[in-house]
């Protein structure tokens, strides 16, 4: 396999962690818009559904396509208590309160996810099978990276559509414009806001299922998604095709720089990209882009 | 500072903690010296978390970088030239801290808010990655070893030894922490997390106190990391990774953001606490995100706000029995 095709096959499978990273970096780019919160406590709430995925999935042998359904469901529930019994409490509040707030929602779900399941590792079964199948030029690729990358892309897609072309998704594009506006507008405000953290809590749990394959599934899970804030900052954290460039960006950066340096430049780069940007590029690239068009 | 009590009464009371605490090696077992020896510690962490968070305004999540720091001069310095003088270690410690707060200081006037938080997370990523790399220098995931504090051939190695220098250090930086706050530094610290833009209209330079207030409260923070290497005689990347950082921000807040008092509340509830219900060790995370749930959704004064809410309203109760002239006018800072 030559250098060529390594980088290629590197890019392959940056692409696929990147897709993870822009999915969960689109749920927290939502939350950021709809109530100001930047969430947190994401990585511990897509721990929590990969969780339950494992008991549906290891110990009740539910079929896969009914365990990504329940899962969706539980945690649209997990977000809509959330948001009323805290979140609802602290929007549009000083960012101290609102972040520290969600420090202390995810060290809880963090806690009680070791608490009913383990604190040890689990392996969770593939959705897909990842036996890998040759490609021309040496490359690899198994059915399981291609259903991470296709499913994350249709629901970064329908979601899209969602919030740019139905009225719900009018109601929660002009809440995040202008909250009082968009009461006077009679827009329940309270719905909207209950929906963004439902959403974004089951598209993580979707984003949870497809990640725990790749590694083991234990409560330090959050850890990875964590990134995912590199990739909403990196996408300028206000636009959801921002979150996927970011995502994209910063997995293949990640992973053809992993293979070619020793661990520990990996392990800083994402952290190096991060600083750099909040400094030199506050609005992010999505925001650059936009920028010169106008 | 306050007048919820006569001075008198006040003092009375202040008199029996310091007896208390001078005394405390006489009445416990070595192992609750050292808890209140952590206590310390972390009380003196939490004045430096207070003084660019609750004076300041401004939020850091990158503060375990300094702890470590601190605790890494100290442990490499006394390592390599035995019997180096531990107060200069801290120091050192605290005054490398000190630079790198400055210099992180300068991304607080780029960015504010969530993005501050973000950029000092980035921050304590890469200062953990490097404790952990830079082998040569920290002995890499491993960690060093400390020996005890010492000043030449004087070593302190017992746990009294060890809680008295830590109380006189805390001591030290309580009072300079007194004085910095009710001088011009700290009063300008309390104009800009009121508002930036009228500080800045009354000459302010927000560029010169807010990376003041970083490089402070990254010092005092150096310091304690320093003191806590001596005290736990090992040092290892793992004791600075995010969760530490998160945990001195928990401390200023469930203690009550912008009162010394608090800083010192918070740290002994966090700690002392789950040493009393150690059977509970599994769920101290969760204990730990409750109470600051709680504080930050219905006490966002914290403890001290609830403290001195509790004496008003003892006050009150004892001025209207001697009627209602006997109130002198409240004010808290």
């Amino acid at each position: 396999m030559g250098m060529l095709s390594g980088i290629i096959q590197q890019i392959i499978f940056g692409a696929v962690m990147g897709c993870l990273y822009a999915l969960v970096a689109m749920c927290m780019v939502l939350i950021y818009r709809g109530t100001g919160i930047l969430n947190f406590a994401q990585g511990e709430i897509v721990v929590f559904g990969a969780f339950v995925a494992y008991t549906l999935c290891v110990t009740l042998h539910w079929p896969y396509w009914l365990v990504f359904l329940a899962s969706f469901a539980v945690c649209w529930l997990l977000g809509m208590v959330m948001d009323f019994l805290v979140f609802r409490r602290v929007v549009h509040k000083p960012h101290l309160n609102s972040l520290m707030v969600c420090v202390a929602v995810g060290m809880i779900i963090r806690n009680a996810t070791g608490q009913i399941w383990t604190f040890d590792d689990l392996r969770m079964p593939p959705p897909f099978s990842d036996t890998v199948f040759q490609l021309p030029f040496g490359l690899v690729l198994s059915p399981l990276f291609l259903g991470i990358i296709v499913i994350s892309l249709a629901i970064m897609l329908v979601f899209y559509l969602f919030l740019n072309r139905t009225k719900v998704g009018l109601s929660i594009r002009a809440t995040s414009q202008n909250m009082t506006g968009a009461q006077l507008m009679g827009v329940p405000i309270n719905s909207v806001y209950a929906l963004c953290w439902a959403i974004s809590s089951a598209i993580g749990s979707i984003a949870g299922i497809l990640t725990a394959p790749l590694f083991v599934l234990n409560v330090g899970m959050f850890l990875v998604i964590l990134k995912a804030i590199v990739a909403a900052v990196l996408g300028g954290i206000i636009s959801l095709p921002g979150a996927l460039m970011g995502g994209l960006l910063l997995g293949i950066l990640e992973n053809v720089i992993g293979t070619y340096s020793p661990s520990w430049i990996r392990h800083i780069f994402v952290w190096v990209v991060l600083l750099t940007v909040i400094i030199a590029m506050p609005q992010g690239l999505w925001g650059l882009i936009t920028r010169r068009k106008d | 500072m306050d007048s919820f009590v006569d001075k008198r009464t006040r003092n009375a009371c202040l008199g029996l903690i310091a007896l208390f605490v001078l005394n405390l090696p006489f009445l416990f077992g070595t192992y609750l010296v050292f808890v209140f020896t952590v206590i310390c510690v972390y009380a003196i962490v939490a004045m430096g978390m207070n003084i660019l968070s609750g004076y300041t305004g401004m939020l850091s999540l990158g503060h375990q970088a300094f702890f470590g720091i601190g605790a890494y001069a100290a442990a490499i310095l006394s390592t390599r030239y035995p019997g180096f003088p531990f107060p200069v270690a801290l120091l050192v410690g605290g005054s490398i801290s000190a630079v790198m707060g400055y210099l992180l200081g300068f991304s607080a006037l780029r960015t504010s808010g969530v993005y501050l938080a973000i950029a000092t997370i980035a921050f304590g990523m890469i200062m953990a990655e490097v404790f952990g790399e830079w082998a040569s220098l920290t002995g890499g995931q491993v960690g060093l070893v400390v020996p005890p504090p010492a000043i030449g051939p004087l070593r302190f190695e017992s746990a009294t030894a060890i809680y008295y220098l830590t109380l006189a250090v805390a001591a030290v930086m309580f009072f300079l922490g007194i004085n910095l706050i009710s001088s011009n530094t700290g009063r300008a610290f309390i104009a800009i997390r009121e508002n930036e833009i009228s500080a800045q209209s009354f000459g302010i330079s927000l560029v010169k106190y807010k990376t003041l207030s970083f490089a402070i409260s990254a010092f005092y923070v150096g310091v304690a990391g320093g003191i806590y290497a001596y005290l736990l005689k090992y040092v290892a990347p793992i004791d600075f990774r995010l969760l530490v950082g998160i945990e001195f921000v928990i401390i200023v807040i469930v203690g009550g953001l912008g009162t010394i008092l608090g800083s010192i509340l918070g740290a002994i509830l966090l700690f002392a606490l789950p040493q009393l219900f150690a059977g509970l060790v599994d769920w101290q995370e969760f204990v730990t995100g409750l109470v600051l749930l709680l504080v930050i959704l219905f006490f966002p004064e914290g403890l001290s706000g609830g403290f001195y809410r509790l004496m008003d309203w003892v006050r009150d109760g004892l001025a209207s029995r001697r009627g209602p002239d006997a109130a002198p006018p409240r004010s808290h800072t």
